[in-house]
């Protein structure tokens, strides 16, 4: 019981540290572009593991 | 009921009518007569219902209880969907009420299982109101109400929540909503222009191009996987069209809390956070899965064709998004049981909590990893050392036993809800692996399908379906509170 009031405490903190930020035109341009990289990493790497099962596949 | 519970939603009624102010608007464009006679009635009735719910209800100054906050969004959901699916009946291009309901439901929900007829041939304003109650259902219709009336609506936090959206962007529920709806429409611009521009380098004419564009976007961006065509993104017949689906698929499938780090600065987030380590990890291990049963079967041989065949599915299916560039029989009688119970298990494990994609979410399956991984640390540690769990999401967060409890809970009431509608669908006399791969698809709220759903399907197994849906889109404890309510109202009778 000791132990969960604690890690709840901890966790209550560690929430009302992070201050909420804001948007600006250059974090939202970046972020687009942060998600969209990494939409296109997966379909790299997915497409590469395609051509890797078909070539490996006798 | 509670006259609270009525009032507000009355209110989400009210906005629900708004809504159909654009499919009304789309058949003056037009000229769909016809159809602008179905929706002047459909948006007649929503506001009749509306302002009725609202004058018989009571407006509450001191805010909602949990109770009534869970009971008026699942109510609302109810409400809305029974009217939504009026001028989609009186369109005709559904076979009865109950086919009409469904197709709302599972457009609500991001579902995208479909019933209605002669799809390539339906009216523009029909389709403009399918895909925007798929685009609206993503982010909620209660987050649609708050956007603009959070500070007239004390206890606004309770109906969000009860909407199964618990991320708190910001410090208002107001905010929070207004946050969700601007980074959805700006990637709603941002999608309709490069699949508008897709859509012309495949030969559509501009109008239609930008259409299908708008379209496609939120059937992808809500992870509903409605397409204006019968063969869904098969129509397109275009490696580009597919590809340019993938990301908005994925984007959509994240909780709005990573996207408002990322959009604010901390982009180092999406490599750090649970969710998107979940999602990854079980995205790869279902594709190489799928992949290897499919090439070896001989389904497919060469690379590309097990890209967009194979791999295109597991997306779809992993961010339950339900878009398909195969038939739904090819699947449910060709493909291995192997891919068929990978896709399952995809549909079933989802993407991003408090995103607008549905299954058990990475985050709770997160949440239970990472538990098990502390209890095998604490039970090889000293019996006096203290082993202490923790995951990122935005920041390190302590493993608290409650919250994997309510995690456990959440994916075992999912497991629940598909054995039931799995063990419908083999007791009608469907085969096993279309009744597993339909009834994760309902639960999973996916759409993809294996050919089992249709108008010809039994009504009991609609009407499952449609229940299947909505629970799980409400991740069950709104519906179970809502119908706890109704039964303590009869038992008392």
């Amino acid at each position: 019981m000791e132990d969960s009031r604690v890690l709840s405490e901890q966790n209550r903190r560690q929430e009302s540290r992070s201050e909420p930020s804001r948007f600006s035109p250059w974090t939202i341009v970046a972020g687009i572009l942060t998600e969209i990289g990494f939409s296109l990493g997966l379909i790299l790497a997915l497409s590469g593991l395609s051509y890797l099962i078909a070539f490996a596949t006798p | 009921m509670d006259r609270e519970v009525l009032y507000y939603g009355g209110v989400v009624v009210s906005w629900l009518a708004g809504l159909m102010a654009l499919p009304a608007a789309t058949a003056l464009i037009f000229a769909e007569w016809a159809i602008l006679v179905d929706f002047s009635i459909g948006l007649g009735s929503a506001l009749c219902v509306g302002f009725g719910l609202r004058l018989l209800g009571r407006r509450s100054e001191r805010g909602l209880t949990w109770t009534q906050g869970f009971t008026a969004a699942a109510f609302s959901w109810v409400v809305c969907t029974l009217l939504a699916a009026v001028p989609y009946y009186l369109s005709g291009h559904w076979v009865s009420y109950l086919d009409a309901v469904f197709d709302v439901m599972s457009g609500f929900t991001t579902t995208g299982l479909v019933l209605v007829q002669d799809l390539d041939h339906v009216p523009y304003a029909v389709n403009m109101w399918r895909h925007l109650l798929t685009y609206v259902g993503g982010q909620g219709m209660v987050v649609l109400a708050l956007t603009v009336l959070s500070k007239g609506l004390p206890g606004a936090f309770k109906l969000y929540v009860g909407e199964a959206k618990d991320e708190r962007l910001l410090p208002s529920v107001g905010r929070t909503a207004r946050a969700i709806w601007f980074i959805s429409v700006v990637y709603l611009v941002l999608g309709t222009l490069c699949l508008g521009a897709a859509g012309l380098a495949v030969g559509l004419k501009p109008v239609r191009a930008l259409l299908h564009g708008a379209w496609v976007f939120m059937g992808a961006w809500s992870t509903g996987g409605f397409a204006p065509q019968s063969q869904n993104i098969n129509y397109y017949h275009s490696a580009l069209y597919e590809i340019l689906t993938i990301p908005f698929m994925v984007i959509g499938s994240f909780n709005f809390a990573l996207h408002y780090y990322i959009w604010t600065g901390r982009r180092k987030e999406v490599f750090r956070n649970i969710e998107v380590k979940v999602f990854t990890g079980a995205l790869a291990l279902f594709t190489l899965v799928s992949l290897w049963s499919a090439a070896s079967s001989g389904l497919y041989t060469d690379g590309v064709s097990l890209f967009r065949r194979v791999a295109y599915q597991v997306i779809s299916a992993q961010t339950t998004t339900g878009f398909s560039n195969v038939y739904g029989q090819q699947v449910g009688s060709g493909w291995p049981t192997l891919v068929i119970l990978a896709l399952s298990l995809a549909m079933l494990t989802g993407a991003g909590a408090s995103s607008t994609a549905g299954g058990f979410k990475s985050m709770r399956i997160g949440l239970v990893l990472a538990a098990i991984r502390r209890e095998v640390k604490r039970l090889m540690a000293p019996e006096s050392a203290v082993v202490v769990g923790k995951v990122h999401a935005g920041h390190d967060v302590v493993l608290e036993d409650k919250n994997v409890m309510t995690a456990s809970l959440i994916i075992l009431l999912y497991i629940v809800s598909f054995t039931i509608a799995a063990l419908a669908g083999v007791a009608f006399g469907y085969p096993i692996n279309q009744a597993v791969f339909e009834a994760a698809s309902a639960t999973g709220n996916t759409g993809l399908t294996s050919g089992l759903t249709s108008a010809a399907m039994p009504a009991l197994l609609k009407v499952l379906y449609i229940a299947v849906m909505w629970v799980a889109r409400l991740e069950f404890f709104s519906a179970l509170v809502f119908l706890g309510v109704l039964w303590r109202r009869l038992v008392s009778r």
